[in-house]
């Protein structure tokens, strides 16, 4: 099917929710009251790990404090996602002592205020290399050792997190090392990073007679929060209505939070048998939310004379926090990543998190990776210094192509356009020149170019199971709702899905609505996750389209009197004999006709993607229906006297497959590269003993509009037949490439090696008063 | 945000008077509602609101001088055509206050007052020989300010983790119920030649984590050549590096960046960042200098 | 105390406390939610409402400070419809999740009333108080610019087509269904993947 058969999808149509949004309509959590409600907030640990003995007396002493909530309150105070509603062990700053709940936001504050705790502190452990170390405090009994092969021992206790190990074992690894003629070992480091969205989590709980508990959160995940309160109150999930609410931003951050918010909120509620709103601070959401997971990647690259790239051997080990919910998952991605776009016969990887009494990481836009494309395309640009020549050549020799097999031994079948993307931006960036012009700068600025190719499992693939279900209804008037089951949270998915059920049905755009995520009518389709909600969810949503197409069809070659071998067309709420316009009926006509005669007006669609199979041990198997693939060129100014980076230039070049909006998905690539640039350049969650000094936005420094480069895009689309209408995905691509060029172009700039991101001013100048890099 | 009381005063003598009885002073709120957010810390005080009052809202022109009402707004001033034309180097160093928002409501009065080291506006009032009338006298602005080492420790220097509630009581010399009026702001000398830079983390609303005010003339030799161009007299004011304003004033680049350093040394190693600031504030200043002597900026677009 | 302004261009009487601020009098006293906190200490923008036509931080601006002040909110822009810029907004797809986007139109709103044809560097100055985390503002700056009837380079990106690959522009197409087994690359038909298609039915 070709882009001029398509009469919807493909064309940058208005957002659902724009006009809501523009106007201050639309409502996000905290816009929302119920009749009654108290208002509730959390005592956070100010200790990274301790017991604790909490005083609510003079707290339940301030006028308007209702009660005071701590561990013995809550039915089970650990959540089943590892960490606690609330606890009297804190193992890191951040969980959560007590849980106060007053009649107005005032008393709130005075109530929290109030209660006093008494730390009786612990060992505690932060870095990775303490925690490995081998008289470490165990921060959790689950964890276990490293053994000396680099490999996580199940048999003695230590801080390595067992089920996020994930192996990757290609070829012959010894042999690859022997046929090159270089090799070269590097460590790389990425630091913590704060979401940032502009919405802080709220949460409001209500209880509904006789028994539900109804529950609107800024989630995004639609059916998380019914979960959670299920959870925390130890009542039947069926028991608990989730209805979601428009959500400020999410990035991969508003799950596990915002389920424990609604968790404590519900306790609170049947505490007090009143509806329970949470809205958290910039600081508490700073505090408690997850943060990007900080990688220390130690990478082995070999290659012969000329560039072929022949072993690759990797540990990738990252900070878990002292909770961890995301690190088994994501590491199968880190691992499918681990040894980048390239063409590499010999590879032997390893991911794994480390327990420590830091803060919680989670999801994060990438879902690792910004942090493994840093590391490798890093190490590959070294490698290339070390062999003199061009990192452009070593690219060109080694990157993916169709065909090529990949790091987890997957045949790429379909299209596959990275050769000829890097070809495209290399030219139009002038890239080699401009690298050829800068390296003699001498003087206070000095200019840098840094070129990234990457390739991203798209959607879910083998992190998990793919599928999702979609309900469209039709009224008698014509116009229909359509539910989809994955969270709309900025990203325009819900946008998106209304153009493939229009396109799918042959129902106008402008009769369809998009209905938020009800747990009570839609089944769980799992989380609105890994970029997999147009490429894969809307699957389910044009199922739900073609359905309805169906009935449509059906009903008009009835009521146009149309032979079995005329065709009958449907487009804008309007059915034709193919060729005759002139017999044709309306939708609305159709609908109202099966009204009266009793026939179906809805559908229920679902939609799996189709099973993957991969080894545990080795990785190798098929790790995702599909790839997507991406190149960027950041251009830099460094200032030598300041250490100050600015980045003049982007160039982003994404295959998207096929792109169903793509004024949606600019938007994508314009915030990811900001996004991008921030985590290669200035933000890091900083945490020192497990205390940050970044509590809100005055001090974690997010882009504003003054700070964006210039941006140039190109999108591709390419015949790959496993999306929806042929979309892959682009959320996480645009982002995860722009920290590494960035970095990359600093390098190329001030000619030292970079090994650690944010290139701070302070890391510039500290690598600036070392000697030149001799390759260059 | 918590307080005890809150009075519109219509003019100077009600402020004074509310002022007197332990009011706090608030003109924009900037700061005050920053800091008062959560900790309860104005819980007891009367706010007094003195935006209004109309002996602070006047700009005047007195020839040699210009005498700024401490209720201006930032972007009153910076949008005010005198200003623009015969003190320049205080508009620019006013248009880097954070964003539109902010300047709309922050005064240059509050600016002063909170004596906050990593100021805007202050070293360039500072260059300009700025003097500050009060409610009850007139000072070198200079004058206005009292050593306050702690704000060195203060990483950030951010308003919302300022160590002082009440910045007029500790780091100024104003007595209670003494307002500061206007301040009067000489017109530099013609042929004089200023620069103003801020390094922040990012371009955006950031505070500075070092500024410079550059104000000063050069001899003039006859050429014509700008490269030959001597420096005179050089004043200089740099934000976030001590815990008073400080002008250093010299006759070369050299003579500036030495006795810089050794201001440095002997003061500022309590500063939170003080290896970067070391390194980085006499390298700047120095650039900042050459740039001046060519008639240009330090300031560099984000797009090509 | 009592504080009389308006809002919106109706006028209101309020006993507030001193200290309370605009943003609590918005949203929890007349129920004008569209004004969002996003830090509470003036440094987001979520909160941006024009205070006599000026853009304010409502987090950082005493309620009882406004007499006679005449406040607008994102509600009291489309009063008669939708302002150029909320459309522009939409036209340009320059929101996202929207949190931010009240602040924004509204400093937008402030700049255009005083400077009709602003600048690309103007209007990145005058939206720079407000943060943005999803749209990397290109598309906000792109929907000021059009109204200001000022030209921006996103607003030429909107008529580029993406670049189709060599298969689609060989007529390959995308099928409705994809593959339901792993498909495999055929060598017999040089670059072309056999896969096993549901064939996309109905269409």
């Amino acid at each position: 099917m070709q882009q001029d058969q398509f009469g919807v999808v493909g064309r940058s149509a208005p957002r659902v929710d724009g006009y809501d949004k523009v106007t201050g309509r639309a409502l996000y959590t905290d816009d929302l009251n119920a009749y009654g409600q108290l208002y509730a907030g959390c005592v956070h640990s100010r200790k990274p790990h301790a017991t604790v003995e909490v005083d609510t007396a003079a707290a339940l002493a301030v006028p308007g404090v209702v009660k005071v909530l701590v561990e013995g309150d809550f039915p089970k105070p650990q959540s089943r996602y590892d960490w606690f509603y609330c606890t009297s062990h804190p193992r890191y700053c951040g969980d959560v002592l007590a849980v106060v709940v007053a009649e107005t936001p005032a008393a709130l504050a005075d109530g929290i205020a109030a209660v006093r705790v008494r730390y009786s502190e612990l060992p505690a452990v932060f870095t990775v290399a303490d925690a490995l170390a081998p008289d470490a405090p165990q921060v959790r009994e689950e964890g276990v050792a490293l053994g000396e092969d680099g490999v996580p021992d199940p048999t003695r206790p230590g801080n390595v997190f067992l089920a996020s190990h994930k192996p990757l074992r290609k070829g012959d690894l010894a042999a690859g090392f022997a046929q090159a003629d270089r090799i070269i070992e590097r460590t790389y480091t990425t630091p913590y990073v704060e979401h940032a969205y502009l919405e802080p989590e709220s949460v409001l709980v209500i209880p509904e007679p006789p028994d539900v508990v109804l529950v609107r959160a800024s989630s995004q995940q639609g059916h998380g929060p019914q979960e959670f309160v299920a959870d925390a109150l130890q009542i039947p999930m069926s028991r608990v209505r989730a209805v979601s609410t428009t959500v400020g931003g999410s990035f991969g951050s508003k799950f596990e939070l915002v389920g424990l918010m609604c968790g404590r909120a519900a306790v609170a509620m049947q505490a007090t048998g009143r509806p329970i709103k949470m809205t958290y601070t910039r600081e508490d959401s700073i505090l408690e939310s997850t943060k990007r997971h900080p990688f220390t990647t130690t990478i082995r690259v070999g290659a012969t004379a000329d560039g072929t790239l022949t072993a690759y051997e990797s540990a990738q080990v990252e900070n878990a926090g002292a909770y961890n919910n995301q690190a088994p998952w994501m590491n199968i991605r880190a691992r499918v990543h681990s040894a980048g776009p390239y063409d590499i016969p010999n590879i032997r990887t390893d991911t794994f998190a480390v327990y420590t009494n830091n803060t919680v990481p989670g999801a994060f836009r990438g879902y690792s990776s910004p942090q493994v494309i840093f590391a490798n395309e890093m190490a590959i640009d070294d490698l290339a210094d070390e062999l003199g020549i061009s990192v452009v050549d070593l690219k060109r020799k080694n990157l993916l192509r169709r065909g090529s097999i990949t790091a987890t031994g997957q045949q790429l079948v379909h299209e596959t356009l990275l050769v000829q993307m890097m070809e495209d931006i290399i030219r139009d960036t002038d890239y080699e020149r401009k690298c050829r012009d800068w390296a003699g700068e001498t003087g206070t600025w000095r200019h840098g170019a840094g070129l990234v190719t990457a390739y991203r499992g798209a959607a879910l693939g083998g992190e998990g199971v793919d599928a999702s279900g979609a309900m469209m209804i039709g009224m008698q008037d014509g116009s229909f709702v359509l539910r989809p089951t994955l969270m709309e949270f900025g990203q325009g998915l819900n946008t998106v899905y209304a153009q493939i059920a229009a396109e799918a049905s042959g129902v106008a755009l402008a009769d369809i609505r998009v209905e938020p995520v009800d747990t009570t009518i839609m089944a769980d389709s799992g989380l609105t996750v890994a970029s997999r909600g147009t490429a894969q969810g809307g699957h389910a949503v044009r199922k739900a389209g073609e359905a309805i197409r169906a009935m449509i069809v059906e009903s008009a070659r009835m009521m146009l009197g149309a032979r079995d071998d005329e065709r009958i067309e449907v487009r804008d709420s309007v059915a034709w004999v193919a060729g005759q316009p002139e017999r044709s009926v309306r939708v609305s006509d159709i609908w109202t006709m099966r009204r009266y005669t009793g026939q179906q007006l809805s559908t229920y669609q679902w939609y799996a993607a189709r099973p993957l199979v991969n080894d545990n041990d080795t990785g190798q198997g098929e790790a995702f229906q599909t790839y997507a693939y991406g190149c960027c060129v950041a251009e830099v100014s460094v200032n030598t006297t300041t250490g100050e980076v600015v980045v003049d230039k982007v160039s982003a070049y994404h295959d998207v497959g096929h792109a169903l909006n793509p004024g949606l998905v600019r938007g994508q690539i314009y915030g990811g590269v900001l996004m991008g640039m921030g985590f290669g350049l200035y933000e890091e969650y900083r945490l020192e003993k497990g205390v940050s000094p970044d509590t809100n936005l005055d001090i974690y420094p997010i882009a504003t509009s003054e700070d964006a480069p210039l941006i140039s895009i190109k999108l591709y689309e390419s015949a790959d037949p496993e999306g929806t209408y042929g979309a892959k995905s682009i959320a996480e691509n645009a982002s995860e490439m722009i920290g590494a060029a960035c970095a990359l172009a600093v390098k190329h700039a001030i000619r030292r090696p970079v090994s650690k991101v944010p290139v701070t001013p302070e890391y510039v100048l500290e690598l600036l008063s070392q000697g030149e890099e001799d390759a260059r | 945000m918590k307080a005890a009381d809150y009075l519109r005063a219509e003019s100077l003598d009600q402020a004074v008077a509310a002022a007197e009885q332990g009011g706090l002073v608030l003109a924009g709120g900037t700061d005050v509602m920053v800091k008062g957010r959560g900790r309860g810390v104005y819980a007891q005080r009367a706010l007094v609101d003195v935006s209004r009052v109309p002996e602070l809202r006047e700009v005047r022109d007195r020839g040699d001088a210009i005498e700024i009402g401490a209720a201006c707004t930032l972007s009153e001033l910076c949008d005010d055509a005198l200003l623009a034309e015969k003190l320049p180097l205080l508009a620019d160093a006013m248009a880097h206050v954070g964003g539109v928002q902010t300047r709309n409501r922050a005064t240059i009065g509050g600016n002063v007052v909170n004596a906050c080291p990593a100021s805007d506006a202050i070293p360039a009032l500072m260059v300009l020989g700025a003097r500050v009338r009060t409610t009850r006298r007139e000072l070198p602005l200079a004058d206005l300010f009292r050593d306050c080492p702690a704000c060195l420790r203060h990483e950030g220097m951010l308003v919302r983790t300022c160590f002082y509630p009440d910045a007029a009581a500790k780091k100024t010399v104003l007595e209670q119920g003494e307002l500061v009026r206007s301040i009067i702001v000489p017109v530099p000398a013609a042929g004089s030649r200023w620069l103003f830079h801020k390094l922040t983390r990012t371009q955006g609303i950031g505070l500075a984590r070092i500024s410079i005010a550059l104000l000063g003339t050069f001899r003039d030799k006859g050429t014509g050549a700008l490269s030959e161009k001597t420096i005179n007299h050089v004043d200089v004011c740099m934000g976030g590096l001590f815990s008073k304003p400080w002008v250093l004033s010299a006759a070369s680049a050299e003579e500036a960046v030495a006795v810089l350093t050794a201001k440095l040394e002997a003061e500022s190693t309590a500063l939170a960042d003080y290896d970067y600031k070391h390194r980085v504030a006499p390298a700047l200043l120095a650039d900042a200098i050459a740039a001046w002597r060519r008639g240009e900026t330090l300031e560099r677009k984000r797009r090509s | 105390m009592m504080v009389r302004f308006s809002v919106n261009g109706v006028a209101r009487e309020l006993d507030v406390e001193p200290g309370e601020r605009l943003i609590d009098v918005l949203r929890e006293r007349l129920g004008l939610t569209g004004t969002k906190e996003g830090c509470g200490i003036g440094v987001c923008g979520a909160c941006t409402v024009l205070v006599d036509g000026r853009a304010q931080n409502a987090c950082l601006v005493p309620a009882a400070s406004l007499e006679g002040c005449a406040v607008t909110t994102i509600e009291g822009l489309s009063q008669g419809g939708l302002d150029p810029l909320q459309q522009a907004f939409i036209d340009h797809q320059a929101i996202q999740c929207g949190f931010c986007t009240p602040g924004l139109v509204l400093s937008a709103k402030a700049l255009l009333d005083e400077n009709p044809a602003p600048t690309e560097d103007e209007i990145r100055a005058a939206i720079k108080g407000n943060l943005c985390r999803c749209t990397g503002y290109e598309q906000v700056i792109a929907a000021i610019a059009s109204v200001a009837g000022t030209g921006y380079r996103a607003l030429d990106d909107e008529v580029e087509a993406p670049v189709q690959s060599p298969e689609l522009r060989a007529g390959a197409g995308w099928p409705a269904e994809p593959p339901t087994a792993t498909p495999v690359l055929d060598e017999t038909k040089g670059t072309v993947p056999s896969v096993s298609s549901g064939g996309g039915e109905g269409r």
